[in-house]
């Protein structure tokens, strides 16, 4: 089995999309899938019915583009996660997308397991939260506030290290 | 993929919380108050444990034992401490404000940040190491920091040695590592876990070198440990003849974390002793006549049967231990010498050695040299190490009065692994203290106790002021309780009382001659060190003002001769006629003993006008 050998997704909506077994073992999940399968069943198409053609395709750009990284050793703990905040250039430029398309991705990611591709799409949510009052992350991410004033004054009395700004 | 998860209030909790570990406090706080389910999710404890351990070093012990142990089903608890810490944080920025910019009530204020322990120590760190050298106060705000910082630690060490019962063999780590607490590393942040901290991952290694070490005999893990120590030079010092009495050698803290990991016997002997006992051996340091050796007994495995042998017993045989002194025989007792070597010790030569000494005679006399050293033995000795390399380093001239490099916060040749004759002194002075205290009832007279205490107080006075609560928390309660707290009540109000001005032009229009100003680098035309300004008088007597003064000049002063108070690069405060004052070169800067405590009366150094801005101007308004 070579790594440059083809195969087909089936996105939800039904269309196959053709990719290099290499770029698409970015994803755990078929990773796992493809070393289960009987080699000859590899030619069959792979539905993936949580994602939607447009969608896979744009995650399926990021796989491409990553796809001789060095594959992480399964799940580093969350503290060296946290240290590395930067995105690099290129990643940067693949998440500015609309909001909508930016969550698709990243639960595309999640139920792909792609841990890099959630851990970027999750720092550029953060990034567009951090320093941000929350007026304006409600703003932001179109967010209803169902607090009452009592329940929000509350919170802050409790929170009063965090008033001064 | 339902289309409603597409936003940030709908996403699964698991990424939320992904989206969240990357957030600072306060976004992470503005993220909990914009609706209830984002609160929920914003509130998460593992979020806000990450963001207590990741912002915070340093916990009350207490505490710090509850971090992470907490259920983390407590769902407010992390996010409390993260408030109550970045609270606390305010507070020391806002206690140090005081400090840098108000002459009096400091003492006030160091023991309103001390209450917080080492809840307060991120802080005053990231104030001392973050400072910008361009910082209008740099000196005075890295003082003050630093002040704060060694207190804490000093609290701390005072604290435990008091907790030390008197018969102790087992707190060698608390006696000894104290001692390194009132050194300041430079990073001010080593603590007494670093050091036992150390220890495991030595004994850690010794495991893994030797899996199969249970099945061995006692002598032979305690040749191996011997081995190992001596391989990883832990144990005795290259060149003794050279560096033997250097301060150093005495900090159990420095001989683990230097890399050349000189000490003294009886440093390298508590180590091994240490080692020896978390490895499950029945070791001692023993106390011989100018040396220390490691004296290792076989132990019995039941307390019913007669006691095993060295070469006999495994570890895994041992259930119980006893101590048993007399009968000393190489079958039971072996002893290394593990400063010098690595090999065992015969008792013969040792007992030898006892006769060469004087000591003869029955085998009680003898034993009294076999017999293990408490934890309070190994204390009072090092105290005596201490005072001893302090007595021999003042023969040897100083190196820190090498002149300060502006934009360096070190002299090049600074090293952690160098302490301070001051700061080594005072931990001396305060152990035999802490040591008086606890084995008072072996026969130490009440009037030595009473003129130990007396230094105590005269060093807390002239050099630590802000120490007096440790004097009075940790000393009053046991002794000399009246004495104490006069002192220390006097001490207190002469720290609150406002500094009256000093005007060089008095009030009926005569003007002082006083010609230099208050951060004046000058030195002394006769005995040529070199100094600071920090204090003028053109009275009749001279008046020290709550410093140690050392009157040089014997004038008799009348008015018009103008008198300065002035700290040396000894850091000494003197006081000097005016006409001994010379002014330094505009191209001669200070010294860097002199930037050290420079902070004590001053913002910061000036290279332009090569002298140090004056914190003084509540008592000297015109300078």
């Amino acid at each position: 089995m070579s790594a440059t050998q083809k195969l087909t997704l089936t996105s939800s909506d039904g269309i196959d999309i053709e990719v290099e077994r290499k770029v698409v073992e970015r994803s755990v999940l078929i990773r796992n899938l493809l070393e289960d399968l009987a080699e000859t069943a590899t030619l069959e198409p792979i539905p993936i019915p949580n994602v939607n053609e447009p969608v896979l395709k744009k995650v399926l750009e990021w796989c491409e583009h990553h796809k001789d990284d060095p594959v992480s050793m399964g799940d580093d703990d969350s503290d060296s996660r946290k240290k590395q905040t930067d995105i690099d250039e290129w990643d940067q430029k693949y998440m500015s997308v609309d909001q909508e398309m930016l969550f698709e991705i990243i639960l595309a990611a999640n139920y792909l397991d792609i841990k890099a591709l959630l851990d970027v799409g999750c720092k550029t949510v953060a990034n567009m939260i951090k320093g941000k009052s929350p007026e304006e992350i409600r703003k932001t991410f179109n967010i209803q506030n169902d607090f009452t004033p009592e329940e929000e004054e509350q919170i802050r009395r409790e929170n009063e290290w965090a008033e001064d700004r | 993929m339902p289309s409603n998860q597409r936003r940030l209030d709908q996403l699964p909790t698991e990424i939320a919380c992904n989206i969240f570990t990357s957030l600072d406090a306060k976004s992470l706080h503005s993220v909990s108050l914009t609706n209830h389910r984002l609160q929920e999710l914003a509130n998460t404890p593992y979020l806000w444990r990450n963001l207590c351990r990741s912002c915070y070093r340093s916990w009350n012990p207490e505490l710090n034992k509850d971090l992470p142990q907490l259920p983390v089903s407590s769902t407010d608890y992390y996010k409390k401490r993260y408030g109550d810490r970045y609270s606390i944080d305010l507070e020391v920025r806002q206690c140090l404000d005081h400090l840098v910019r108000q002459q009096w009530g400091r003492i006030g204020a160091i023991e309103e940040i001390s209450t917080y322990g080492f809840d307060a120590k991120d802080e005053l760190l990231r104030l001392y190491h973050g400072t910008p050298l361009d910082d209008d106060h740099f000196l005075a705000k890295t003082y003050w920091s630093r002040v704060i910082l060694e207190r804490m630690h000093r609290e701390k060490a005072v604290q435990t040695w008091q907790s030390i019962p008197a018969t102790d063999f087992e707190h060698i780590v608390d006696a000894l590592g104290s001692y390194d607490l009132f050194l300041f590393d430079g990073d001010g942040y080593e603590e007494l876990e670093h050091i036992q901290a150390r220890l495991a991952d030595l004994e850690k290694a010794f495991v893994e070198e030797n899996p199969s070490y249970t099945s061995w005999s006692v002598r032979g893990i305690a040749l191996a440990l011997s081995k190992f120590l001596s391989s990883r030079e832990l144990m005795g010092m290259g060149d003794p003849d050279a560096s033997y009495h250097l301060l150093r050698n005495s900090f159990i803290g420095l001989a683990l974390k230097s890399p050349a990991h000189r000490s003294l016997p009886l440093i390298c002997s508590s180590i091994y002793v240490i080692l020896a006992r978390k490895l499950g051996l029945t070791a001692w340091p023993c106390a011989f006549p100018t040396h220390i050796y490691v004296r290792v007994d076989a132990q019995p495995f039941d307390l019913d049967t007669a006691p095993g042998t060295l070469d006999g017993s495994t570890i895994s045989d041992l259930i119980n231990h006893t101590l048993a002194l007399e009968n000393i025989n190489s079958k039971q007792t072996m002893f290394l010498d593990v400063f010098r070597h690595d090999q065992e010790v015969p008792i013969r030569q040792l007992h030898t050695q006892l006769a060469a000494f004087g000591v003869v005679g029955s085998e009680d006399a003898r034993d009294r040299y076999f017999r293990p050293m408490s934890t309070w033995d190994l204390a009072i000795r090092t105290r005596r190490n201490i005072e001893r390399s302090i007595a021999v380093s003042r023969t040897i001239p100083a190196t820190d009065s090498l002149p300060y490099t502006p934009g360096a916060r070190r002299p090049p040749s600074w090293s952690p692994l160098m302490p301070e004759n001051d700061d080594a002194n005072y931990a001396a002075v305060w152990a035999n203290v802490a040591i008086g205290l606890t084995t008072r009832q072996e026969g130490v007279r009440i009037q030595d106790l009473h003129s130990i205490l007396s230094l105590l107080c005269e060093t807390i006075e002239w050099q630590y002021p802000w120490d007096i609560d440790i004097l009075e928390k940790y000393a009053a309660p046991h002794i000399f309780k009246d004495f104490i707290l006069k002192k220390t009540a006097a001490m207190r109000r002469n720290d609150a009382r406002r500094p009256m001005s000093k005007l060089r032009v008095l009030p009926n229009g005569d003007v002082l001659p006083v010609s230099f100003n208050i951060g004046q680098i000058m030195r002394h035309r006769r005995y040529g060190y070199q100094g600071v300004i920090i204090g003028w008088d053109a009275c009749d007597i001279p008046s020290p003002s709550g410093v140690q003064v050392m009157a040089e000049d014997q004038y008799h002063s009348a008015r018009g001769v103008a008198f300065y108070e002035v700290v040396a690069d000894d850091k000494t405060i003197r006081y000097i006629a005016q006409e001994n004052i010379v002014p330094v070169q505009p191209d001669e800067p200070p010294s860097w003993n002199l930037m050290n405590v420079a902070g004590r009366w001053f913002k910061r150094y000036d290279p332009f006008s090569n002298s140090f801005v004056s914190n003084l101007e509540q008592e000297y308004p015109d300078r």
